[in-house]
């Protein structure tokens, strides 16, 4: 690569010019002082999540020959670091039925109760949990209960249905 | 002060291994629910096939008068109840093929089941379709009349004359 040299006068120029930045710079220094601030800052972001833990073997194996109350199906844990709250909705595919796989129109009716108290999901989507705060860092633990009565006659098929939670930070 | 600690990224066959492994772990492990902003609860059973019948005789069933002509004389009623939803069939067996048969003797019968006509003879071994549902019935199930007819035979002994009718419903 062909390096072109500075003409000598050119040389002392530039050192001159060097030399007096230098100085320059060395005349305005760091104010010193007894104390000194540093801000820091940062974000945490808001989380709320909702984990849906069904009981194996009950909520995918339902004794639909016969009623049943109060039965377990599963356990929903809400967490949310929102200090303003959360809410949480629950909403039924089928309208709180449990509906055939099949060609039959044949439907079981279920009641739900979410933490011990009854809510309807036979409409549109409900809130079921309106905090004004956060939870914990473990979250807060509700069980799903469902309760049916005897079906009696119904065609033998599988009965389905699926209920969605949704946590919304406010 | 410990000793630092070295952590080498895997590589080649090693990353490999690493992989497998972990996509044999996550099929192993069961399902587990997943923390988001929603979660799905699947409830799910299963209502088990149910077929029964139910035969209820009337009184001319144990009376007949075989030294009259009978034609359609009631002698049940049936009740078949299934909530199959690919259908059910009803079968009849006769113990004696057809016929009321006594200690010397026997007379022949024709049965109808709805007015439609079973030929009951080989029956014993053979059991005859009566019904051959394509769905299931409604709870209250489905009512079936049972009729015999025969004619009076001339010369007959003295005694008790009988068959035995077994109905028997199966689900498709």
């Amino acid at each position: 690569m062909k390096r072109t040299p500075f003409p000598h006068r050119s040389k002392v120029g530039f050192c001159s010019l060097l030399a007096a930045l230098l100085l320059l710079g060395s005349s305005t220094p760091a104010l010193a002082a007894s104390t000194g601030d540093l801000d820091l800052s940062g974000t945490v972001a808001t989380v709320c999540d909702v984990v849906v833990t069904p009981v194996a073997g009950v909520a995918d194996n339902l004794p639909l020959a016969g009623a049943q109350a109060g039965l377990v199906v599963g356990s929903v844990n809400e967490t949310c670091n929102d200090p303003n709250g959360y809410s949480l909705s629950a909403d039924s595919a089928n309208n709180s039925a449990l509906a055939a796989l099949g060609t039959s129109s044949d439907s079981v009716p279920y009641a739900v109760s979410y933490g011990g108290s009854g809510i309807n999901l036979s409409g549109a989507p409900v809130t079921i949990t309106n905090s004004s705060g956060p939870t914990g860092a473990t979250g807060v633990d509700n069980a799903v209960a469902i309760s049916y009565a005897d079906p009696g006659f119904i065609e033998a098929d599988t009965y389905v249905d699926t209920i969605t939670f949704t946590i919304t930070a406010k | 002060m410990g000793a630092p600690v070295t952590h080498h990224s895997p590589s080649g066959d090693s990353a490999s291994r690493w992989v497998l492994a972990g996509l044999l772990a996550w099929l192993w492990l069961p399902p587990v629910a997943l923390a988001g902003d929603s979660g799905a609860l699947l409830l799910r059973g299963h209502f088990p096939v149910a077929c029964s019948i139910s035969v209820e005789a009337t009184q001319s069933a144990t009376t007949l008068d075989l030294s009259q002509n009978a034609f359609d004389v009631p002698v049940a009623s049936v009740t078949e109840t299934c909530n199959s939803g690919s259908g059910y069939t009803v079968e009849l067996s006769s113990r004696e093929n057809g016929s009321l048969s006594g200690t010397h003797d026997a007379v022949s019968y024709r049965l109808a089941y709805d007015r439609a006509g079973a030929d009951l003879s080989g029956s014993r071994a053979a059991p005859v379709v009566l019904t051959d549902a394509a769905g299931p019935t409604g709870p209250a199930g489905t009512t079936r009349n049972v009729t015999i007819s025969y004619s009076a035979a001339a010369a007959l002994h003295g005694g008790s004359y009988e068959d035995v009718l077994t109905f028997t419903v199966a689900a498709k």
